[in-house]
Formats: structure tokens, sequence, C-alpha cells
């Protein structure tokens, strides 16, 4: 009269095991769910019963308690449903008890008693403690590549009553959807022209360096974003489960059949809310658009339309890499850790950059900026000051000459870039462990040093209060990748190939990274990608 | 502590904290004078009276010259609570019409303020207040002489700063808000160099050409920048330009038609830029649009004789309209002499100057890679990639990599050759 079917429910980023108990006792017959559960939750009353109709097996007329343990957590959505049908009929006898033994069950069930799936799966497999799960089949691939459990598929309802009688076999072959699609990488040999702006996306690969790309309408600033993860090292196995976990929370998953090696980049529209973008949400704190870029690209286009309150609300993830999201039932700490790509246009028409020469060098004729002074003020004051000192590289990227647009000339594809930074990256990484944007300001004397040069020029711009002390490290840590990837590029020339960011060990660095002085020119280099764009108008 | 104190004290702490510049002209500074001097120089009666007529939402320059015409602020006052059909009958008289009612209203919103309050608050805010026919001060004669001969002299003025910038030579910069980098500096250099010998910058503290030719006397060491605002001195209009208000508070002088706190409106820019146009001896407008309020400047200085120039632009360039269509002949010769530099002005304004500072061009001779860089740079204003696309192309020229052309721009910058604004390089001309 009693079954226990153990579940999962999911808050956050994390899994929490759930114990579904059904009791089956004499009395008027009714259906209550008793835990915690949400409203798509309590609906699995209805749900639930006319599956079990519908499959042809036999609704008790008796009273039916289910309780969902721990009582204390909230538990969310329709992922009970197929352990609350398997516990009423393990309760009413219909299946023997010892078959459900150190089986968890997942799945969100439909009147017809067919099993689907639901967002979550990932983090769900993970919270279970049983060493078998079954899981709809649409989501047997990818709880599969957790390699934890041994997963079952569930088709229909009626499948799973008659494999777990040992009537039928499961239906673990079956497939949900067709074979997955691969995602479509933009290559950056589609970018024609640009050279500064295609080093600059390098050197933000290279070191991690969040990028303001600044620019009137058509220079291509969205294009250099996506290109970003193409050129991006690959996924490790276990950023992969990271990223992963955090997409399947957010109900991003679509039925892989292998870890994502690509990063995500994500690009929310500026209407987006904080909530949104952050996470949170009443009752399941799903994660954000910020979170979903965690491992990977978070493009922010139209910079300066988004509210002042979700710009202000991206500098803890900057700093720390996570977000907390505190509500009265639950906090949560999602991760957000990305590589930071803002566009914004100079203005709010777009072209005050291109207002001095109106005809460029390829004879196009520009549009002036028309923008009245108090527009132009609003838009300097939300782009300005602390948040735009966050970005280690400010990029004015410029309309290409049309000459250039339409001749063909062989430019790098992203895997020959992709090498380069991948080598890059071992570099620094097997100098100081971390990545060159995360360099703490008492490492910079130590792995980027300033010649007497280098801080003479550095000491005037700061004088002249053109940049500011916070600016001078972020020029520093800026150079050192661009000095890693000077070097990495001299070995690709001197013979010694590309791919090998993977096999670099720490001797070949002593070799070849001699020095931790910075060269003056990639210090120029850098301050020249620094500069802060100056909003027109406000020069005076 | 009295309200009045407190904004007493708040003032003497802001003007402590003011950067005091080396050559500015002594101005009183409350740490220096015993409050009774500035009891006697800051808020007398009669100025307390004009403050308060002006006050008022009635008050229109029209309707403060008919009253004040015939009366001093004090006995107008009075008049307009004892009697407001005699005030009535005596303005319309005068070409005015008002009705009772409305002479009523204002003097009822005028005897809403408290006249012992007023004058603290001008002995506080160090702020002075002129009107034709007032000569209690030696300042007053200043303004008297300057607006003899106008007709449509402001019917009161506030003040703030040193009167002696008025005893220079004066010149108008004028243009438009939505100025080109070009035009911000040409207005820049022009104050600069104007301030260096020893004629003063009248402009209006607006955003764009007024702050930058405002910005290029603050940074002559002698200069005494004149602003024309159109609001009261009290409110900052456009709020971005505080610091360059206060500055032009510091070293020069302040000048408003309109009460202590009232805000801009449409029509006060109009009115501010004829004051503009009457303490300019000279006009220059560096750029402005086909239309737009430096025009209307410009009108306002014909109508009293006064020779206007203008900065010639690009003829694509839209904030270049206006001031290429003064420059351009018709039967009668051009309404604007052309501009070119600081000589231009000077022979027109045909007063003793300071002579010309002499600023020799002491610009380290750039290496032959950087001069390479400078030639390819020419007088365009060039991105980096732009710059070093066109450097790759030139045959004679040397290859550069990225880097060492960031390097040679950064040297470049140091000599002052070359500077970098809104993310492109320019040539410097003149090294300043």
């Amino acid at each position: 009269m009693l079954a226990t079917i153990p579940a999962a429910t999911v808050l956050g980023v994390r899994g929490q095991p759930v114990v579904v108990e059904v009791h089956v006792s004499n009395g008027l017959p009714a259906f209550t769910i008793v835990g915690q559960p949400d409203t798509a939750c309590r609906e699995a009353r209805d749900r639930v019963r006319a599956a079990i109709l519908s499959s042809g097996l036999v609704w008790p007329s008796a009273r039916v308690t289910v309780n969902l343990a721990p009582a204390d957590v909230r538990k969310v959505g329709a992922s009970l449903d197929l352990a609350i049908a398997v516990g009423v009929l393990v309760a009413t006898g219909q299946v023997p008890e010892d078959r459900v033994l150190g089986r968890a069950f997942l799945g969100e069930l439909g009147l017809d008693g067919s099993v689907r799936r639901f967002p979550g799966v990932v983090p769900m497999v993970d919270a279970v403690t049983s060493p078998e799960v079954v899981v709809p089949v649409e989501c047997v691939d990818l709880a599969r590549l957790l390699e934890s459990h041994h997963v079952r598929a569930a088709s229909t309802l009626l499948r799973v009553f008659e494999a777990l009688c040992g009537t039928a076999p499961w239906p673990d072959t079956e497939r949900g959807d067709g074979p997955p699609v691969l995602p479509y990488v933009a290559d950056m040999a589609d970018v024609r022209g640009q050279p500064v702006a295609r080093f600059a996306m390098e050197i933000a690969a290279a070191g991690s360096h969040h990028v303001l790309l600044c620019g009137p309408p058509g220079s291509g600033k969205t294009m250099l974003a996506e290109r970003l993860p193409g050129i991006m090292p690959r996924l490790t196995h276990e950023e992969s489960l990271e990223v992963l976990r955090v997409h399947s929370a957010a109900g991003l998953d679509v039925n892989l059949t292998a870890l994502p090696t690509l990063v995500p980049f994500r690009s929310p529209h500026h209407l987006a809310s904080a909530v949104g973008l952050l996470g949170g949400g009443s009752a399941w704190l799903r994660p954000g658009e910020l979170s979903c870029a965690h491992r990977g690209v978070l493009f922010l286009d139209e910079l300066g339309e988004f509210p002042a309150n979700v710009l202000d609300a991206l500098r803890q993830p900057l700093e720390r890499g996570t977000i907390s999201v505190d509500r009265a039932r639950a906090s949560v700490v999602f991760p957000a850790r990305f590589l930071l790509v803002a566009a914004t246009n100079p203005c709010p028409c777009g072209w005050a950059s291109a207002g001095a020469p109106i005809i460029s060098e390829g004879g196009e004729r520009r549009p002036t900026c028309r923008c009245g002074s108090a527009a132009l003020q609003r838009y300097a004051r939300r782009l300005s000051g602390p948040f735009l000192d966050r970005f280690d590289l400010c990029l004015e990227v410029e309309r290409p000459d049309p000459v250039e647009l339409l001749t063909a000339t062989e430019v790098e594809s992203s895997a020959t870039v992709a090498d380069r930074v991948a080598a890059a990256r071992a570099l620094a990484l097997a100098r100081q462990g971390v990545s060159n944007a995360s360099l703490m300001s008492n490492q910079l004397d130590t792995f980027a040093g300033l010649s007497f040069t280098s801080r003479r020029l550095l000491d005037s711009l700061l004088r002249r209060g053109e940049i500011t002390a916070r600016g001078v490290a972020r020029i520093r840590r800026v150079a050192r990748t661009v000095g890693d990837l000077r070097v990495v590029s001299s070995w690709s020339t001197s013979g010694m190939g590309s791919g090998l960011g993977a096999g670099l060990g720490a001797g070949s660095v002593a070799g070849c990274a001699t020095t931790s002085v910075l060269t003056d020119d990639d210090v120029a280099l850098a301050l020249e990608l620094r500069r802060r764009p100056s909003f027109e108008g406000l020069a005076a | 502590m009295t309200r009045g104190e407190r904004a007493e004290s708040n003032l003497m702490g802001d003007q402590i904290n003011t950067p005091v510049r080396s050559g500015s002209t002594p101005t009183l500074r409350p740490d220096q004078h015993h409050e009774d001097l500035a009891e006697s120089t800051f808020g007398s009666p009669d100025e307390v009276a004009a403050t308060v007529l002006c006050s008022s939402s009635v008050a229109t320059t029209a309707r403060l010259r008919a009253l004040l015409s015939s009366a001093t602020p004090e006995g107008a006052l009075s008049a307009m609570v004892d009697g407001p059909n005699v005030v009535a009958r005596v303005l319309t008289e005068a070409g005015c019409r008002l009705s009772v009612a409305l002479v009523e209203q204002w003097a009822s919103e005028c005897s809403s303020l408290v006249p012992g309050q007023v004058a603290r608050d001008l002995r506080a805010r160090r702020e002075s207040v002129w009107w034709p026919g007032k000569a209690t001060k030696p300042a007053d004669a200043t303004f008297g002489e300057l607006f003899a001969d106008d007709d449509d002299r402001p019917p009161v003025l506030f003040w703030h700063g040193s009167i002696a910038a008025l005893g220079r030579p004066r010149v108008g910069i004028v243009g438009t808000r939505n100025a080109s980098t070009a035009g911000r500096e040409m207005a820049r250099m022009l104050g600069r160099e104007l301030s260096d010998r020893g004629v003063n910058v009248v402009s209006g503290l607006a955003l764009g050409i007024d702050a930058a030719a405002h910005a290029g006397a603050l940074a002559s060491p002698i200069g005494q920048p004149i602003g024309v605002v159109g609001s009261g001195l009290g409110v900052v209009y456009p709020p971005a330009n505080r610091r360059l208000w206060d500055h032009v508070a510091d070293r020069g002088l302040l000048i408003s038609e309109l009460a202590y706190g009232r805000g801009p409106s449409p029509s006060t820019f109009p009115a501010r830029n004829r004051i503009i146009a009457q303490l300019a001896q000279v006009l220059v407008v560096v750029e402005s649009g086909a239309t737009g309020g430096s025009l209307i400047t410009v009108d306002r200085a014909e109508e009293r004789g006064r020779s206007v120039l203008a900065v010639p632009g690009n003829p694509l360039s839209p904030v270049s309209a206006g001031t290429n269509e003064l420059l351009r002949p018709n039967l009668l010769g051009a309404r604007a002499f052309p501009c070119l530099g600081v000589a231009d002005i000077l022979t027109l304004l045909d007063v003793e100057v300071v002579s010309d500072p002499g600023f020799a061009d002491d610009r380290s001779q750039p290496s032959s890679t950087d001069e390479a860089v400078l030639s390819a740079l020419g007088w365009d204003e060039l991105s980096v990639g732009a710059l070093a696309a066109r450097l790759s192309q030139g045959s004679e020229c040397q290859r550069l990599g990225l880097a060492e052309l960031a390097l040679a721009l950064a040297r470049l910058e140091g000599q002052g050759w070359v500077s970098r604004s809104a993310g492109r390089w320019r040539r410097v001309g003149v090294n300043r």
C-alpha cells in the first residue's frame, strides 16, 4: 500500500534529490499531493490519473496521498509525474515493489500516457543517488553524457510498465529526435578588411579580455563578436559539463549526443529584463542569459540602450564570475564567468565618429551625426565612468572601405587564429596559472613589467587624465597578451608549426618567453586599443 | 545656524575649493573681507528690490523696462504694492499694456519674498545687480557705458565675478552646439590666443563652440572669459558645463538677465544673444548650421554695427553651412569677413593689444620612421587601421607592424605632432 520512488527537482543550477512517497488506503476516492508542490507539480494529479487510465492500467478507487520529501524544498515543474505514476502502480500492486528498487524516475506525462522531456534533466540526473535512472527518450543521450548513472529510456507509461513487469524490453534504443544539428560556427575569413578589429578579437580570445566595440551602423561589430567563439579554445570536459548543467537548468538543452566543445555565445536583447539576464524568477530561480554565457561569450549589442540597473548588475559577475540571487524563499549562486563583448554606436544615430571626413578614402559618402546635444549627453552619461573602465579593449570600428568589401583577398580563417590563441593561452597558463586578464595587480610587476620608455609614456597620459590607474593595469594585461601572441606567431613562422598549445611544457615556456618586461611596442598597441571612445559633444 | 548663514558657509567652502589659477585678477573673497564690507558691497535695498521684481513670473523684459524707466526699483516696488492702479496706468501710458490684475499678481508675488533674506542671499552668492540709471558702484558706470547706445538694453542684469574683465577688448565667439572636432579646436585656439594677447572672449557657455572658446580662454594664464548665460545664475544650463561655469565665474565674469533661480526657456537664449552682440566689439562665428542661434547673434551684431567674422568650413559639413553662407559675397559684399586665425580678428578689432607673445615651434624633430608615419597621415583624420593600410600601400614608406605603428603614434603624440580624438589620429599644426 506504500511505495517510495526516488526522483529529483532543481533549484538554480543544482539538482535536489526528492523521494516520492505514494500511499493508497481505503476511504473516499481522493488524490492529494503534499510537500510544497508548485502549480505545475500540483497539476500532476490530473495528468497522472489520465495517463494511467489511457495506458489501460487501473486507477485505484481509493484514497491516494502523495508526499514529496523533503518537505522544506519547493518542487517545481512536471518532472515528478512519472515517479508519481510509477509510485501509484507500485502502491496498488500492479508493479512488483522489487522491480523499482535502485531506480529513479524522471519525466513529464501526457494525458495519453506518453513520457515527455522537461527542462533541467542534467542537474536532476546529477542529483539522483540511485544507480539507475529512467528518463524520457528524448533526454537519454543527454543524461548519458554525464556517465554517472545507468540510463534507461521511457517513451510511454505503458512501455515503462511492461519493462518493469518484465514483459517487454526497455525501449533504450529508441530515438526521440533526429540526429542533432551541429551549430554553425561563423568563420573569421568572412570578415573583410578590419585588420585592427580582427587582431583585437584575437587578443580578447587569447587573454580573456572584455571588449567594447564602438562604431557606426554597418561597421561589422556584430559580425566580429559572432566570430569570437570560433577562435576561442574549445571547452575542456569539466567546462563542458558545467556549461551543460547551466543550459539544461535554463531549458536550453537540445538532444546532444556529445558534450559541447564550442563555447556558448549569448546575445540577449537590450529589452531583456534584469531577471532575464541575471537569473531568478518566483518559483524556479532559473539561470539567466549571463549564466548561459558561462565559459563563453556574452554579447551585448547596443550597450547604450540597456537599462542602467542592468549594466550596474553586470559588475558583480564581471568581478567574481558568479551571480548570487537571493529571494525570500531561497538563495542560489549561478556561475557566470564569461567574456563580455559589448557593441555600441558612438551616438544614438550612430554617425558621430564618422563626422570629420565626410567622404571616405574609397569615395563613399557618409551621413553625419544629427543627434541633439541632450541626446548625446544622455548617451555619454550611460556609457561613461567606471563601467567603461572595466573593458580591457575599447575599439573604434570603422565601416570598411567599399573597395575592400568587394575585392576578395585571402584572409586568415578562424582555425588559424584559434591555433595561435590556444598556444598563447597555454603560454600564459604555464607562466602564471591564470589568463592574462585575471592577473592580480601584485603579479603585474612580475609578469608584465614596464620599461623606462613605456613607464614614461603611461605616466604622461595618466597626468593628462587620459587614462586611469585602473586603465594602466588593464593596458599592462593586454600588452602581456599582445606579447604572448607575438611569441606564438614567431614560433609558427620559425617552423615550429601550429597546434603547439597542447603540448607546451613549462620548459619550453622558460625558453621562449624569457623576458617578463613588456616591449614598448606592445604597450603602445595595448594603449591604442584601450583609449576610451570619446563621445562627441562633450569634448570641451 | 540660520538657512542664510548655512548657504553662505557652503558657498564659502565652495569658493575656497575652487582652484585659483595664477595670474587671475584678484576678486573679492569672503575670507579676506569682513562681513560689514560685504554688506556694503552686495544687496543694497535697491538691488534687493530689483531682484524681487525680476523674480516674479509676471516680469518680462518689456514690463521691467517700462517699470524702471521712470522709477528706482525700490520706488517701483513700493508703488506697485501701494497703488497697482497707478502703476498699471503709468505702464500702459509708457506703451506697455498691463492690467491691474497682473500688477496685483506681480506685487503679491514680490511681497511673498522677504527682503532681508534676499539681501542675505545676494551677499552669500556675491551676486551684483545692475539696471540702467543705477550709479552706486564703480561697476555700474562700466555697464552704463557699454549699454549706452543699445536700444534693446536689458532692464536688469545680474552678474557675478570680476568687472575688470569688461575693461579689456572683447571678442564674441559663438557657434553651434553640435560642433565638429575641428570646429571645437578652432574655437579653443581662438579663445586661447586672443586671451594670450589680452583680449577677452564673450560667449554663451553653451555646449560645443561656446564651451571650447571658454575653455581656450581659461587655458591662457591671463584670460578673463565673459559668459552671458540664458538662465538665472543659479541654474547651470547645460548641466554638463558646471565646472566650466564655475571657472568662468572664478576667473572672469558671468552675466545673466534672469533672476537667480529662473530656468532657461526657448526665448531666453535669443535674448541672451543680443547681450553677447552688444558686449562684443567683434563677433566671430566658428561653426553654424544653416539655421541656429548663432545666426541670431549675427543679426543682433549687425544691427549694432559690429563687425562679424566667420570661419570658413568644409562645404560638405552641415555645421559649416551657415558660416559659409555668411561668407558668400552679394552685391553689398559678404556679411562676414573670413577668419582664418587670430590675426584676422585683431586687425578688425583695431585696439591696442598685448603684442604677440610668440610661440616658437619647439617640437623635437621626429625620427625617420615617425616622419614616414607623419607624412602618410597627411592632414586627414585616420584610425590606426586606416593608417596602417595606407603605410603598407605606399612604396617608399616602410612597412610597419601595428604595434610599431602604435608606438610611433604614441611617440609623436608625446612630442605634440599628432593628437587623437574619437579613435582617429590627426596631425597637429601648431604646438600649443
